[in-house]
């Protein structure tokens, strides 16, 4: 379905009211196109293009083959990681809206959502850090174009800052948000009398299912070394690891569903025909994918894992550092076949 | 009116805290005072190839230059590195089949001293060794990393091998993480030196 005007107004006032906030991903339902989707996101793409004086378009837009650019991603604030292309800060509220149209059409409402807590979030961090070197703020966030919006050609859509990098590769109708980085600090935090956990569901997922699984499964899945960072974060781009845990060729179809929901809070960041795709990817080589933890198995608990298989690759660490590691949480989302899918665009 | 647009003009308004209910500050945005210690391990035919990286929080950063650049001229050359590279490999011990292997120092990527200091930087070293002949199937791997314990955070893991002719099994760490084993076999066929790591999917550990 084409979202309308009055559907996006409609998603938003629901995102607005908060009503989306314990709503987990949807089940796969669309039958659209993928192309339709890739045209849907081109046109948003120009739009904005479109709101852009020479100067402006010059510094949003880099080269198809631009590797440095291509992987210029990062957690880190500004400040101490210096990112290219367009700042939210230095755009008219007009186009602020239209990287906002942007968003909204190349996400799925979800990912849409978890965008805007995770830049909440660092807003309150803003208000709660020491002045210093680090930037924080929901304006320090940049957009930029590796390769132009085209519906045919291979281009990216660059959309990050602190605790988030989503790098949208289109490859005509094929769409990949691999690599992206998901955070959030605080984890949990309280604005307007609603209480907001940009990973929550995901969090709580990955607790229901280490906990589902049986005495024998939990065994193997659970190593007793600590994880205390990402292995495969940001700048670890094109690297492979021997997977561990448990295969969830042993999982019962309960736990197996489980895992699927797991897995799409990342994939299904994305608008519903990429995460589709993806998903069906990734069902088809379930069985060839490990699920690995350290840590507590009580909810709550500061507790990484690790879901690796021949179609994706998710961490998930809480960060000690100096305080309560459940309230910083650092994931990554990769596709161990080739991140920004260069198995198509050709490295 | 867009929720960045409103988000932005939102939160341009000092009563921003006002706003805030029942927050409790968070963690320290960065590492601090820890320094963060990755190890790769890579099984090649012929060798054993590691790879660290160090990452030092901002309050480790001067003892971290300080070792980097001892005449403080404020640039890291090329013997430094080496020398600095030579100090870790010296805490470093790798072991096959209960033999320790000599490693020698290749690459070393140096970061900007100005990233350094504000917990940022990464220092890359390769290590490489040569992998002894032995008539057994299975060979055993056992790495340690003693560099700086004292407030480091560790992670170790190893590659996904090359080629289907080199076969890992599970990885063993301590709680640290500053000590991995595992064992392989590499069949006889010779694995041509990978240029990008495979997809993980062939591996059963």
């Amino acid at each position: 379905m084409i979202p309308t005007p009055r559907t996006l107004f409609t998603l938003r006032l629901l995102l607005a009211l908060g009503l989306s906030s314990a709503v987990r991903l949807p089940a796969a339902q669309s039958d659209a196109k993928p192309a339709a989707a890739t045209d849907r996101i081109v046109a948003a793409a120009n739009a904005f293009l479109a709101t852009l004086d020479s100067e402006a378009r010059a510094k949003v837009a880099f080269a198809g083959d631009d590797r440095a650019q291509r992987t210029r991603w990062s957690n880190l604030p500004t400040g101490i990681f210096e990112r290219r292309g367009l700042r939210l800060a230095d755009l008219t509220p007009p186009q602020q809206a239209a990287v906002d149209a942007l968003l909204a059409t190349a996400l799925s409402p979800e990912g849409y959502r978890r965008t805007h807590e995770i830049m909440e979030g660092d807003e309150v961090l803003r208000t709660t850090e020491k002045p210093g070197r680090l930037i924080f703020g929901s304006s320090e966030y940049f957009v930029a174009f590796v390769g132009a919006p085209s519906a045919t050609d291979p281009w990216t859509l660059q959309f990050g800052g602190h605790h988030l990098a989503l790098n949208l590769t289109i490859i005509g109708s094929r769409n990949t948000i691999a690599p992206s980085f998901v955070g959030a600090q605080p984890a949990v935090y309280t604005i307007r009398g609603e209480r907001k956990r940009p990973l929550g569901v995901a969090t709580d997922l990955s607790f229901e299912l280490i906990n589902a699984l049986d005495e024998s499964q939990r065994g193997r899945a659970v190593l007793g070394a600590r994880f205390r960072d990402l292995v495969l974060g940001p700048g670890q781009d094109g690297r492979a690891i021997v997977p561990e845990g448990v295969r969830a060729d042993s999982f019962t179809p309960a736990q197996r569903q489980r895992l699927l929901d797991l897995i799409r809070q990342w994939v299904g960041v994305v608008h519903a025909e990429a995460t589709d795709a993806k998903m069906r990817e990734v069902e088809a080589s379930l069985a060839e994918t490990y699920f690995m933890w350290s840590g507590p198995l009580t909810p709550g608990s500061p507790a990484y894992f690790r879901i690796q298989g021949p179609a994706v690759l998710i961490e998930y660490a809480p960060q000690a550092m100096g305080g309560d590691a459940t309230m910083h949480l650092h994931t990554i989302y990769r596709d161990p076949a080739g991140d920004y899918d260069t198995r198509r665009a050709g490295g | 009116m867009s929720r960045l647009v409103v988000l932005c003009r939102r939160f341009g308004r000092a009563q921003f805290a006002g706003l805030l209910l029942g927050f409790t500050p968070a963690a320290h945005a960065h590492r601090l005072d820890e320094l963060l210690q990755r190890s790769f391990i890579a099984v090649e035919p012929a060798r054993i190839s590691i790879e660290i990286t160090l990452t030092p929080g901002v309050g480790r950063a001067d003892e971290f230059v300080a070792s980097l650049d001892p005449n403080h001229d404020g640039k890291i050359s090329s013997s430094e590195g080496e020398t600095f590279a030579a100090t870790v490999g010296g805490q470093l011990a790798l072991f096959i089949d209960g033999q320790r292997l000599a490693l020698t120092v290749g690459d070393v990527s140096v970061p900007d001293l100005d990233a350094v200091r504000t917990g940022v930087g990464d220092l890359q070293i390769q290590f490489t060794a040569a992998l002894p002949d032995s008539p057994r199937g299975a060979r055993a791997l056992r790495f340690s990393n003693n560099y700086l314990p004292a407030g480091s955070v560790y992670l170790a893991t190893a590659f996904a091998p090359a080629g289907p002719n080199i076969r890992i099994g599970p990885l063993r760490r301590d709680e640290a993480q500053q000590s991995l084993a595992f064992d392989f076999t590499i069949q006889a066929r010779p694995t041509p030196a990978p240029t990008r790591p495979p997809s993980s999917a062939a591996l059963r550990p």
